[in-house]
């Protein structure tokens, strides 16, 4: 994707404790507008912790988050979702007596309100269409599979067209062949010209999509590049495979 | 034309119409002890179908219902005996005044979830319980106020007032679950955490219905009290802040008529036992348990849930 070198979401010296253990240490990184920037680590390296206080789930003990031109740090959710960050979770999160078109009337219904925007049915069965849940429209979503429900997530997360999505391991739980069609939909995302930034365990995943890639380990960042230079970054494949003592 | 045909085609219409000779013609042919049941029973509705979008479509156990039909009865009683206004002005003043004591106690309260939430209400009703006892000199304790003034001559009135209030609480409930506001409800009793990511303030919102759902349940114990002239701290103990929760959840949370089934059932049946001997009066209360806990063991969506699993059965021809 073409990067127009512009920031659309700056992190700065972020940090956040919990208790004695530092979940995120001195983090600074920039999202460029039009990229898709992945964010990968081994378990605990802080990943979601960063979503959580990009979209106000915690409170930053430190650093800053700015966002387009605002100063994003500990605002609420709902505001920040009100500026045009969209989010989905590790673990699906979906309103499961409700039908895939009652859970996508909910996710537009307050951004609707606040841009003034009426919501319509045509929009709405597009992005349908796109996560490939045409079909299912009428279901409840907790009848949906574990797959289709992950979907949902990202459809509920696309429908008020974000300028920034934050995707949180889409292939969390899927078969190989569910996952290849999670990373074709990515990347049909990304070539609709959404602004990504993407946590993965699954490397080939994160490297087959993302544009560049931050790599995390203990809450610190290791290294920040291309795919191609962090797959033969020394102290990349130290943290993931560990040192071979001596 | 059409429109009549298809409206006398559906079983709801026959069902309404019931309903409306029922709340008409009834009161005309009931005897006071019967008609003071029926005013009860309304005002038992009311402030379960308050709780009820609290409950129901927003997940909240509340249970300081009775707390806010204090408020409001009180305000009638005050503003009538202490500041000499009329009682249609202090009917007007009630919902004002509860609106404004149920958003200040969403704030703290609404921070809580869940069985929390549930104790935390439970304590504000005997935190105010309490208040009501210990100030003698303006709410009168135990002893209570006396020569409320009535909004209406009769005892019928009242009946007709509190269905007034009945039909407008339905009427609002219905528009509400069909608006943005149901939807953004029923968000929040599903995944309170989920929903402000998508922009829904659900602060907010939780805080403007309790208090919205307060204010009209306000207004029931402001007519409840003026229809019954005399007010105590004695009706406002912890214990009578289950009633309108038994209705909610007998009658079947999260369906805009399950109220007006389970305060027939929660405030009829202990009278359908009145008529027992002198030696099992002792009994009566667990009958009534008894009745509440089988409605909840056979159906758990409550008095509409019995009624929905009979339709479709018949519907079926009675096979299954």
């Amino acid at each position: 994707m073409a990067e127009t070198g512009k920031t659309i979401l700056e992190i700065q010296d972020l940090s956040k404790n919990f208790g004695g253990i530092r979940a995120v240490d001195e983090l600074t990184f920039d999202v460029k507008e039009g990229e898709i920037l992945g964010l990968i680590g081994p378990n605990g390296s802080g990943k979601t912790t960063i979503f959580n206080l990009i979209t106000g789930v915690y409170a930053a003990d430190s650093g800053r988050i700015r966002f387009q031109t605002q100063d994003i740090t500990n605002e609420l959710s709902y505001r920040i979702a009100l500026k045009g960050i969209s989010r989905t979770f590790q673990s699906t999160k979906v309103f499961h007596t409700q039908t895939v078109l009652d859970n996508m009337a909910t996710a537009m219904i307050a951004r609707a309100r606040k841009r003034h925007i009426s919501v319509t049915r045509q929009k709405v069965a597009d992005v349908l269409d796109f996560t490939h849940l045409g079909k299912a429209k009428t279901v409840i979503a907790g009848d949906l599979t574990h797959a289709e429900q992950r979907r949902l997530m990202v459809a509920m997360a696309l429908v008020e067209d974000p300028d920034l999505l934050l995707l949180d391991e889409i292939t969390a739980g899927m078969s190989g062949e569910e996952c290849n069609e999670m990373l074709e939909m990515a990347k049909r995302i990304r070539d609709r010209g959404t602004t990504i930034v993407l946590i993965e365990h699954n490397m080939r995943v994160a490297m087959a999509l993302s544009d560049r890639i931050v790599v995390l380990n203990f809450g610190r960042k290791i290294a920040e590049g291309k795919p191609e230079e962090i797959t033969t970054n020394e102290t990349v494949l130290e943290a993931y495979l560990g040192r071979e003592e001596a | 034309m059409d429109f009549m045909l298809d409206l006398l085609k559906k079983k709801s219409t026959y069902i309404f119409l019931a309903a409306t000779i029922f709340v008409v013609v009834v009161p005309h042919f009931s005897s006071p002890y019967v008609l003071r049941l029926m005013i009860t029973m309304a005002s038992g509705i009311i402030a379960a179908m308050c709780l009820n979008v609290v409950l129901g479509y927003m997940g909240y156990p509340s249970l300081c219902q009775n707390v806010f039909f204090g408020v409001g009865a009180y305000t009638m009683a005050l503003a009538t005996l202490r500041l000499g206004v009329s009682p249609w002005t202090a009917l007007a003043l009630s919902p004002l005044v509860t609106f404004v004591i149920g958003y200040l106690a969403a704030v703290p309260f609404l921070k809580l979830r869940s069985m929390f939430f549930a104790i935390g209400t439970l304590a504000f009703t005997g935190v105010v319980s309490a208040i009501l006892m210990n100030l003698p000199k303006i709410t009168g304790a135990n002893a209570g106020l006396r020569g409320i003034p009535r909004l209406v001559k009769s005892d019928i009135n009242f009946f007709y007032l509190e269905i007034a209030l009945i039909l407008v609480i339905l009427v609002l409930t219905v528009l509400m679950s069909r608006s943005f506001w149901g939807k953004i409800l029923i968000a929040i009793r599903e995944d309170e955490d989920l929903a402000p990511h998508f922009g829904i303030n659900t602060t907010r919102y939780k805080r403007l219905t309790f208090a919205a759902t307060s204010a009209l349940t306000g207004m029931a114990g402001a007519i409840f009290f003026s229809y019954q002239t005399y007010i105590s701290s004695n009706y406002f103990t912890i214990g009578s802040s289950f009633t309108a929760l038994a209705i909610a959840v007998v009658g079947g949370g999260g369906t805009a008529l399950g109220p007006i089934f389970g305060g027939l059932v929660v405030v009829g049946a202990p009278e359908v036992f009145r008529g027992m001997t002198e030696g099992m009066t002792l009994w009566r209360p667990s009958f009534v348990g008894a009745v509440l806990v089988l409605v909840i063991l056979l159906s758990p969506g409550g008095v509409v849930g019995v009624y929905q699993k009979l339709a479709s059965y018949f519907r079926k021809g009675g096979a299954n």
